[in-house]
């Protein structure tokens, strides 16, 4: 951004303000109803006389966007003000459509083509959404930097059972023989600790149905391996019949990487964690293909 | 604890062709012949790969066969064992 020039000297009665902004846009100040305007040159700038001391409200626009600072005038002063842009690079569902909001502005993406590269020109609380008019789905995004340029990804139910938050309406919430459980949104954290060799095991009340997916997967935070209390046992599992008697698992050996279970696809059954005598932390578990 | 045997495709056995590996665990314990037969064990280290060509890593226990049928087999394992229980109990006077 260039540096405007500081106007010395000069006569006249006021002061003279020299603005900075982008080339090409309309500049006005405005004081007790008294308004003044200008267009900046190809450098940018433009210039103000006579301005009485006071506040002065300064204002750039080029028809799309506003920006508004307010100027103390005591003397010949020189500012700099620019239009604020941040870019929130938006992923939605194909067919859907988007919308990014701070409340009082409300931006629309121009097609439903699932991808689109958002520019706001205020900081603060933008609220990402979508909707393809039966499911919708929303995401808070803090801007707070000019020139920021961040990512927001969108989607509707696609098979999760536990994501930052347990997906409630297709669990059914989670049951566990022994031990403890806590459902929160930063993890699934079933807690064997002291409950010796039993089998501790959680698992989703309902059935789940594996509609169109035939992978069940899961990604710990958790593994007690700093204390080894146990003898590795972490599992995921599902089972047919009875909620905590697996009728098939996988091993999980380290955190914050996907263990994934082969599961026939149609199948209707409960998920399920085991542990043993630790905790046994998840951040993530879903089904896919 | 279990010693089971798996075969090259990783499908469990009770008995060894000789061309198996041994494998111990403890899932199958209490379950009938024909469930163990009815399963893949996929030892740690090791992957299998499906039909369609996803890969899945050990250590996986997972059924081949359907699990209703497995269950159906479970079942009737179990009501045998418990009539074998039962009349093992008649001979001893006690009445189940």
């Amino acid at each position: 951004m260039a540096i405007g020039r500081t106007n010395t000297g000069g006569g006249g009665v006021g002061g003279v303000l020299t603005v900075t902004a982008p080339a090409g846009v309309t500049v006005s100040v405005s004081k007790d109803g008294k308004v003044k305007t200008k267009t900046s040159n190809a450098e940018g700038l433009a210039v103000f006389k006579g301005l009485a001391t006071g506040t002065w409200t300064l204002t750039i626009t080029n028809g799309v966007q506003t920006s508004t600072k307010p100027v103390v005038i005591t003397a010949d002063y020189n500012t700099v003000i620019a239009f604020f842009s941040a870019t929130i690079n938006i992923t939605y569902p194909v067919g859907s459509v988007c919308t990014c909001s701070n409340g009082s502005t409300t931006l629309t993406a121009p097609d439903t083509s699932g991808t689109w590269k958002c520019v706001v020109s205020n900081k603060g609380t933008w609220t990402v959404s979508c909707t393809n008019g039966t499911e919708s789905k929303s995401e808070t995004v803090s801007i707070t930097t000019d020139g920021q340029n961040t990512s927001v990804e969108l989607a509707y139910w696609d098979g999760q059972l536990y994501d930052a938050g347990d997906f409630t309406s297709i669990t059914g919430g989670w049951i566990n023989n022994v031990g403890s459980i806590e459902i929160n949104s930063s993890e699934l954290l079933l807690d064997g600790s002291g409950c010796g060799d039993a089998i501790v095991r959680a698992a989703t009340r309902n059935k789940i149905k594996f509609d169109g997916y035939s992978k069940l997967s899961i990604i710990a935070t958790n593994l007690d391996k700093e204390h080894n209390r146990n003898d590795g046992r972490h599992h995921l599992y599902v089972a047919t019949t009875d909620k905590h008697t697996p009728t098939g698992y996988v091993q999980l050996k380290d955190t914050n990487k996907p263990y994934t279970l082969n599961v026939e696809e149609g199948a209707s059954v409960y998920v399920g964690i085991e542990t043993k005598n630790c905790p046994f932390g998840v951040s993530k578990i879903w089904m896919h293909n | 604890m279990r010693t089971i045997y798996i075969d090259s495709d990783f499908k469990c056995h009770t008995t060894n062709d000789g061309a198996m590996k041994a494998v111990e665990t403890d899932f199958f314990d209490g379950k009938s012949d024909s469930i163990v037969e009815g399963y893949r064990f996929v030892p740690f280290g090791e992957s299998w790969t499906r039909s369609d060509g996803a890969v899945f890593y050990g250590e996986m226990v997972t059924p081949w066969k359907d699990y209703d049928e497995l269950d159906d087999a479970q079942r009737q394992y179990e009501k045998q064992l418990l009539a074998e229980y039962a009349e093992a109990l008649k001979v001893m006077g006690v009445t189940v």
